[in-house]
């Protein structure tokens, strides 16, 4: 590693175009050694990019980046990738039908005779799991991990090879709280060896806690460099969208009461040994959220219902009709359903098309004229979302996968919203989407029910089904623990995970 | 900042543009680009070109059938047969096209309900076809003497313009329209650009890969019916080593071959390469032998280049 330098990494007026679309504006910050720096910004500010450029994905068209005192450029930057900066994506770099070992050791096997030294391999995962204090089976293959896992393998595997800078996009968007904690720790731990770090989230109150600095990122363009000790979330909001975000409108909620119809119902639900026995009802208009920590079988759940798993025992009825043993997706959203995945690139985006393409994937047999389809429609619908929902692309026939990827979920956000549906079923909807967009899917949720259709939400974000649910089920072990409803129960952030922790 | 230049999306037309100039130049005196020999060329790639529309949806849809070659010649024989013994025109074409489609019900049932892939039921099928070609006249020619059909499908001219070309625009235009602005082309696309996504999308994939080995087999056998009426005749040979042309035209043509992107009109301009090239070679007077080299050699050159991926 060498002497230690004043600054373990620093950026001095870097600029990055894709074609015409100017991304990054001169941005310029340094990062001390054993520093945490939060890095903010709004959906395409160009966090990732800038992140790309650090590690040599992309090259920059003008600036200087030095590490470690040493400037780098052209031909040394992937030498410098490999010894010194470690990223760990928004997008999965797993391989899913590969084990744990060998994911944590591709290309940089541990070999004997010059063969795979597996045993050996499998020792120094196992080690390094317990070093961490994380609970995973480094034997198994990592497609049978749950998003939360799989992410913390990624950042495993990033620590590998001894980083000096480590720079996490997004960690957190699929964690849930016990597991931000976990990560948290062993950030700290990292910052004690004189590791610096990059962290890069959309949650402001993560980084209160872990960051010593923020830097707020707005149009390719550093707009905040501060200590966080200075800092509140308001403060750092203002930073990112430019103005003070001015009414936190309290939404409107409703009670239910035994009066209102019954949209969903579900009777003694099985489904393998992950549900037992689920019974619950969904109201017209209602807002219901599912909160349960990893493995209480709330994505299982949803899939019962809209057809992507078959339940072993159990009824369905929905809008007054028992659903038949073989649902489909496709039957779920003819009979009014649309489902929101918490898997982005797997299930959600076809990353090779464009906008347009994945945002009607679901209507284009409902735009048809004479059996072709009619683009007028199709270009109003497009217009309409990318204005509702403030998608930032350059057109609407701009590859998905060279959208940020805040604004890749909104595409799948409005992909399901377009489908007119009864009941939204969303998985984590806003996973990776900025505070101030956040904000309007929420409101567009509220509006949805209130125009008379239902939501079931499953989040890890608690404050965000204090403020829209009507009432929230928690799971546990396959089946509904306990149940909070507004206007009966105390909902908030502190009742909720309170109700989660509950045995 | 400057614009870079895409050149990946004109791949198709910068090879033709190059194989065409590099034949017109070498063969000058051999007649390559007289407008009677340009004419051939359409002529003899018509076949290629219509098989491989409905190989390009195929590809599109992250499929592949390997089976063409047998179809094309079970058709073939087929219409033949039926014409032998005095069968009407439609009702022969009609049966012809039947047994594509059933061909492809066989190849598309066993991806979409067995779920293997299609590259080895194909490969299966592929010679069941060719078998099945080889017992229906114990590997005897069937001559066709229906005027009718031949000058219709085959070797008929509207003007300067031969029959044979004039179908395949047909085909072009419907199997454009059908890719482009239909919710079938849009499901084709999005099974093979990420099959799960499709799903969860509420497509249904497995119908939609089952009309697609549908239409690849139709497709297949209408190129039967138009070798049959420009030969004046059905041999089990027919299609017997058109499979790689038609792939090759149509990864050429710039479809992804992982399936979620493609074209119908660059699958035509891929089509008119292979064409140029087969026709170009021969020209030459090499020996069949050093053809295939040669054929071989420049699609791998052609098919590396439009796979290559663009970098920033
Ligand atoms: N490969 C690419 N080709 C073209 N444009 C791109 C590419 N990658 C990113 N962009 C554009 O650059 C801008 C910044 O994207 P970037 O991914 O850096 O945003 P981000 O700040 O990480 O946003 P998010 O919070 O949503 O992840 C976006 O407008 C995006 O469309
Ligand atoms: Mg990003």
């Amino acid at each position: 590693m060498g002497k230690q330098q004043e600054y373990a990494l620093e950026i001095m007026d870097v600029k990055k175009s894709f074609y015409e679309n100017l991304v990054l504006d001169g941005v310029s910050f340094e990062l001390k050694p054993g520093e945490i720096l939060g890095f903010l910004g709004a959906n395409g500010a160009g966090k990732s990019t800038l992140m790309k450029i650090i590690t040599g994905v992309y090259k920059m068209d003008s600036g200087m980046i030095k590490i470690n005192g040493n400037q780098v450029s052209g031909e040394q930057i992937s030498k410098i990738r490999e010894n010194s900066v470690a990223m760990v994506y928004q997008e999965f770099s797993l391989i899913p039908s590969m084990t744990v070992t060998e994911n944590l050791f591709l290309g940089s096997e541990l070999k004997k005779h010059g063969l795979i030294d597996e045993k050996r391999q499998e020792l120094e995962a196992k080690n390094m799991f317990k070093e961490f204090g994380i609970d995973i089976n480094p034997s198994v293959a990592v497609e049978e991990l749950s998003i939360g896992n799989q992410q913390l393998v990624e950042i495993v595997k990033a620590l590998m090879k001894k980083p000096l800078v480590l720079i996490m996009d997004e960690p957190t968007a699929s964690l849930a709280n016990n597991e931000i904690n976990l990560l948290f720790k062993f950030m700290r731990k990292l910052k004690q060896n004189g590791i610096s770090i990059i962290l890069i989230t959309h949650h402001m109150q993560e980084v209160l806690e872990v960051c010593d600095r923020v830097i707020v990122l707005r149009e390719g363009k550093v707009v905040m460099n501060r200590i966080t000790d200075e800092l509140c979330i308001d403060t750092m909001v203002e930073a990112m969208v430019g103005k003070a975000i001015l009414s936190k409108d309290v939404l409107q909620k409703k009670g239910i009461n035994n009066t209102q119809r019954v949209l969903l119902e579900i009777n003694n639900l099985y489904w393998q040994s992950k549900l037992n026995n689920i019974n619950f009802k969904v109201h017209y208009g209602e807002v219901v959220g599912i909160v349960g920590l990893l493995g209480s079988g709330r994505t299982e759940l949803l899939k019962c219902l809209y057809g992507l798993l078959t339940p072993t025992k159990g009824t369905i009825i929905f809008d007054n009709k028992q659903i038949e043993h073989k649902l489909t997706p496709e039957k779920a959203i003819k009979i009014g359903m649309c489902y929101v995945p918490e898997n982005r690139r797997k299930n959600g985006i076809v990353a090779i098309h464009s906008v347009e393409n994945n945002m009607l994937m679901s209507i284009w047999n409902r735009i048809l004229n004479y059996g072709i389809i009619n683009k007028k429609i199709s270009m109003q619908k497009v217009y309409d979302m990318v204005k509702n929902i403030k998608i930032k692309c350059v057109n609407k026939d701009q590859e998905i996968r060279n959208l940020s990827g805040g604004n890749q979920q909104k595409v799948v956000f409005a992909k399901g919203l377009l489908i007119n549906p009864k009941l939204m079923i969303l998985d984590d909807p806003t996973v990776g989407v900025d505070v101030e967009a956040k904000e309007s899917i929420v409101k567009i949720i509220r509006e949805f029910t209130n125009r008379g259709s239902a939501v079931l939400l499953v989040s890890s974000e608690f404050d965000q089904l204090e403020k829209i649910c009507d009432r929230i089920l928690i799971l546990k072990e396959g089946s509904v623990k306990k149940e909070l409803q507004y206007g009966r129960d105390c909902i908030n952030e502190i009742t909720i995970s309170e109700a989660v922790q509950l045995n | 900042m400057i614009k870079k230049f895409n050149y990946k999306k004109y791949i198709v037309y910068i090879s033709f543009i190059i194989v065409f100039t590099v034949f017109s130049i070498v063969l000058k005196d051999k007649g390559f680009s007289s407008p009677a020999n340009l004419m051939n060329i359409l002529r003899q790639t018509s076949m290629i070109s219509v098989a491989a529309i409905g190989m390009c949806f195929a590809i599109s849809a992250g499929l592949i059938d390997l089976s063409i070659g047998g179809v094309i010649s079970i058709t073939a024989l087929l219409v033949a047969l039926l014409l032998k013994y005095s069968i009407s025109v439609p009702v022969a074409v009609t049966a012809g096209l039947g047994m594509g489609a059933l061909c492809g019900a066989i190849n598309g049932g066993i991806v979409a309900k067995v779920r293997i892939p299609s590259f080895l039921v194909t490969l299966g099928t592929s010679t069941i076809f060719a078998g099945a070609s080889r017992i229906m006249t114990n590997l005897e020619a069937v001559p066709i003497t229906n005027k009718v059909f031949n000058n219709v499908f085959g070797s008929g001219n509207i003007g300067p313009i031969s029959s044979l070309f004039i179908w395949t625009l047909i085909m072009m235009t419907i199997g454009h329209i059908v890719y482009k602005k239909t919710s079938f082309g849009k499901a084709v696309l999005s099974v093979g650009g990420n099959e799960s996504a499709a799903r969860y999308s509420g497509i249904n994939v497995d119908k939609t890969k089952f009309w697609t080995m549908v239409i690849c087999s139709i497709s297949a056998s209408f190129a039967g019916i138009m070798y049959a009426a420009r030969m004046h005749g059905a041999r089990y040979t027919l299609g017997e080593n058109d499979v790689m042309s038609v792939i090759a035209a149509v990864v050429i043509g710039g479809t992804s071959f992982s399936g979620g992107k493609g074209t119908i009109v660059g699958t035509i301009i891929g089509s008119i390469v292979i064409g140029i090239l087969n026709n170009g070679l021969l020209l030459m007077g090499l020996s069949v032998s050093e053809q295939m080299i040669a054929r071989g050699v420049v699609i791998i050159i052609a098919v590396s280049l439009s796979l290559r991926e663009s970098r920033d």
